[in-house]
């Protein structure tokens, strides 16, 4: 099964044990979601300053897949403006759909470019996605720190 | 045991089948018992004069005798549902509408109890019926005493036989005999305990199961009613097929089994479920019992020997037939999907409807392979081979 090489390779493991891209920011813009079927859990943590990603960081438990996903969004939302984060988002959705999307823009993200085609894995794929989707919300509609 | 496997057609796709605890796969001789009614006797059942329709009519009682039988009850006593949740769904409404369940009454529960002999409990709360639970130790066990110990002043206890998670059977002779001298009334969820296990329904005033847990369909399953409760228990479905005359105003209801089966039934889902028991009985319960007793303590006795696994339950001899586990910092998912693609071993995850035992646990959810009479040693090992290969690609 080389798809299943790919969801557990040796990058996506590394990305969901990488104590690098977790913790908490105190004061920053927090949002939470869980898979009440898996127990998947991710917070996630995102720091606005003029328009801009300053910091992220999020806090999880849960399947390899959950937790690597979750791991490599906060790599690729950091430094970003609000109009990039826009287009990842977006182009990680068409990605789930399993519709053609930019590999650009979704960096390391790109080794789950057929999980559309894993329903059974879909869910935990997108548990931060749609954690930050939610997040994102919040701030277009005015939210800040 | 004499050799199943050769009955079984789903082995025909090469797979290691160790989701049983969720539902069971089929023998021949029920796949086909289902096709020849659908063939040549199908019609709809009691209101007919023509042929066919007696015939179905005939088919469906005869498969409630043999059901009822089979669990050693009376045939007006066995009312067929949709299933165990259904059933117990029915029975809790019912004793309620009924008036033997009333307000201030106790329901002594566990905290070993899938949801579905659970949220039909709570959801009489709002009618003041109060709930205790018993509880289990961390591995998830269950002292039967703790349950005795609740009865006094109780209405009825609705326990489960055997645990779908942590494979534990229950002490439910020592619960019913002191339950009977306190009088409370007595329910079995026997959806787990009747596919796995010889069983009677002596002693108890009601049992739920379901076909599809026991080489039988979906979509239909059993209540025993006690033969004392027949006539005092009123219907929680009422509509068409258990009535005795009916006008604008009002209606009396037909005699009991009918009167709690309204609308028309699974009829081809009995026929199919009395099939399955015909077979299980070819094989022996006891037999089964012993042979699944057999691969579960194999399964732990390998399991134990690995020390990234984590296992629940009594893991003594009370345990059977299911084994929940963990590999250690690794999520049940990652588990059964590696072991599903690499392996071919189809295992169960998550909470299994059992989200306060989870809690209990304290973990999210389990790994859970459950065994049935076609399971093999040789599938035992697999399963351990497989948990190894997990535990080295990204352990
Ligand atoms: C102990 C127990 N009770 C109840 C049920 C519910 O059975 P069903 O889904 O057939 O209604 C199950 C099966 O999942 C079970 O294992």
């Amino acid at each position: 099964m080389d798809w299943l090489k790919e969801l557990y390779s040796e990058v996506v493991v590394s990305y969901a044990k990488d104590p690098k891209y977790r913790g908490k920011i105190e004061g920053a813009l927090e949002e939470r979601d869980m898979n009440e079927s898996c127990g998947d859990e991710v917070t996630l943590y995102v720091k606005i300053e003029d328009d801009r990603v300053k910091d992220a960081a999020f806090e999880g438990v849960g399947c390899v897949v959950s937790q690597a996903s979750a791991a490599m969004l906060v790599k690729l939302i950091k430094g970003k403006n609000l109009q990039e984060v826009r287009e990842i988002l977006d182009n990680v959705k068409k990605m789930l759909k399993g519709e053609d999307f930019d590999e650009e823009k979704v960096g390391d993200l790109v080794v789950f470019s057929n999980i559309s085609e894993i329903p059974q894995r879909s869910k935990c794929f997108y548990l931060a996605w749609s954690v930050l989707e939610r997040l994102y919300d919040r701030i277009s509609q005015g939210g800040s720190n | 045991m004499k050799n199943v496997r050769e009955d079984f057609p789903y082995l025909e796709r090469k797979v290691i089948y160790l989701d049983n605890a969720a539902t069971t796969q089929k023998p021949n001789q029920v796949i086909e018992a289902i096709a020849n009614y659908y063939r040549r006797h199908n019609a709809n059942i009691h209101r007919g004069i023509h042929t066919l329709s007696m015939e179905a009519t005939d088919m469906y009682e005869k498969a409630r005798e043999r059901v009822a039988s089979f669990v050693g009850a009376k045939a007006k006593e066995l009312i067929f549902t949709y299933g165990t949740t259904s059933s117990i769904n029915f029975l809790a409404n019912a004793l309620r509408g009924s008036g033997i369940l009333r307000e201030g009454d106790v329901v002594v529960l566990t905290e070993l109890e899938h949801h579905s002999n659970l949220l039909p409990w709570q959801s009489l709360k709002r009618y003041g019926i109060e709930l205790r639970f018993a509880r289990v130790d961390e591995k998830g066990v269950l002292d039967e005493s703790k349950v005795v110990e609740l009865l006094s002043g109780a209405r009825l206890v609705s326990i489960t036989g055997l645990s779908n998670v942590t494979g534990q059977k229950v002490n439910i002779g020592m619960i019913i005999e002191a339950a009977k001298k306190k009088g409370v009334l007595v329910h079995i969820d026997g959806a787990q305990l009747v596919p796995h296990a010889k069983v009677n329904v002596e002693g108890m005033d009601f049992l739920s199961f379901s076909a599809h847990k026991m080489l039988g369909p979906t979509g239909i399953g059993a209540l025993y009613i006690s033969e004392r409760f027949l006539e005092k228990l009123e219907p929680f479905f009422v509509g068409g097929g258990m009535i005795d005359r009916v006008t604008l105003e009002s209606s009396t209801y037909a005699k009991p089994p009918e009167k709690f089966e309204a609308g028309t039934p699974n009829i081809a889902g009995a026929v199919g479920f009395a099939a399955a028991v015909d077979y299980l009985e070819s094989v022996g319960m006891e037999e089964i019992e012993k042979h699944e007793r057999e691969l579960v303590q194999h399964a732990i006795e390998e399991m134990k020997k690995l020390d990234f696994v984590e296992l629940y339950g009594p893991l003594d001899e009370r345990h059977t037939s299911i084994i929940s586990f963990n590999i250690k910092g690794i999520h049940p998912h990652d588990v059964a999907h590696i072991l599903d693609e690499e392996m071919g071993i189809a295992i169960r995850t998550g909470h299994h409807c059992a989200q306060p035992l989870m809690r209990k646990l304290g973990v999210s959810g389990t790994c859970r392979a459950s065994f049935y009479l076609y399971n093999t040693k040789e599938e035992v090992d697999v399963l351990i081979e497989g948990l190894k290969k997990v535990k080295e690609w990204i352990g």
